[in-house]
């Protein structure tokens, strides 16, 4: 079997429809971020979640689009730590001031 | 064993090639670094950060956003066409990702325009020298992905890609997602965290 036929092998079935719903999810994601912003004062638990939901659309460009889920739990690994420890430390940063 | 071989070895892969992901992985931890930085001085003068980022076109970067998830859905979609075989999908979807970039840059180039036009420039003040410093260091990566794919349009229009093609969109359009997911990351601490 040549690599490209392994790959898809690996990738499972439909792999059009899986990244068009992922696409979809990543889309909506957005649309509801941005209707937050709109709200014109501070409100931080709105901006820990729309920080959050960056991460976890991060995190899902990653797995499905860079298609991490197919690969090595090695790499696989260190990208999730690295999605979590960011946003764990950006959450946490933003939370030191004081609020306005 | 035998039976197990070949299929333990299509469980995992690791997509493009290893050396690719030192470099994503490590872009992944200086964007998340610059990231950290700016929170940092945003928490020191939070009225100020506040106050210049309502300046900010929020819609520019909404829009901004739309068109680079769009180009990468349409970079995932190029990699499973060419998994299928079907080489003109291929050069159709990658050059339907390859006009969303240009629109991003397109659009950056509006949006810094009509911020110098109001005056507003590197040294306005932290903020937005934060904002063109992120903005600018992430269209070089724009710039780059559009090269990228621009290679991957032309080996995937010869006859015959060669041995190594599978790996080369695979690594080609891990970076394409990479520019894209480091955009949506972005957007939102710039943008939309108040």
């Amino acid at each position: 079997m040549n690599p490209m036929m392994r790959c898809a092998e690996a990738l499972g079935f439909r792999p059009r429809l899986r990244v068009t719903v992922v696409w979809m999810l990543l889309i909506l994601a957005t649309l509801l971020s941005w209707d937050s912003a709109r709200h014109s004062a501070t409100h931080r638990l709105l901006a820990s979640a729309v920080l959050v939901i960056a991460f976890v659309k991060a995190r899902l460009i990653g797995v499905e689009f860079m298609e991490l889920r197919v690969a090595p739990i090695a790499l696989r690994a260190a990208f999730e730590l690295w999605a979590i420890g960011a946003c764990a430390v950006l959450l946490a940063l933003y939370w030191l001031h004081p609020a306005l | 064993m035998d039976a197990a071989g070949p299929a333990a070895r299509t469980r995992t892969h690791v997509p493009g090639e290893p050396g690719l992901w030192v470099l994503i992985l490590g872009d992944l931890l200086a964007f998340s670094a610059f990231f950290g930085v700016f929170m940092y001085h945003r928490a020191q003068r939070p009225a100020l950060y506040a106050a210049s980022q309502t300046m900010l076109g929020a819609a520019f970067g909404l829009f901004n956003t739309l068109l680079l998830l769009t180009s990468s859905w349409f970079v995932a979609l190029a990699v499973a066409a060419a998994r299928s075989g079907t080489r003109p999908r291929v050069l159709r979807l990658l050059l339907a990702a390859i006009g969303c970039g240009a629109a991003f840059v397109a659009s950056k180039a509006l949006e810094w325009g009509s911020r110098i036009a109001q005056g507003i420039t590197l040294n306005t003040d932290e903020f937005f020298t934060f904002y063109y410093m992120l903005t600018g260091f992430h269209l070089v990566h724009v710039l780059i992905g559009i090269a990228v794919l621009g290679y991957l349009f032309n080996r995937s229009r010869r006859p015959e890609p060669g041995p190594g093609y599978a790996a080369v969109m695979e690594g080609g359009a891990a970076f394409w997602h990479l520019v894209d997911l480091l955009w949506v990351l972005l957007f939102a601490v710039l943008y939309l965290v108040k």
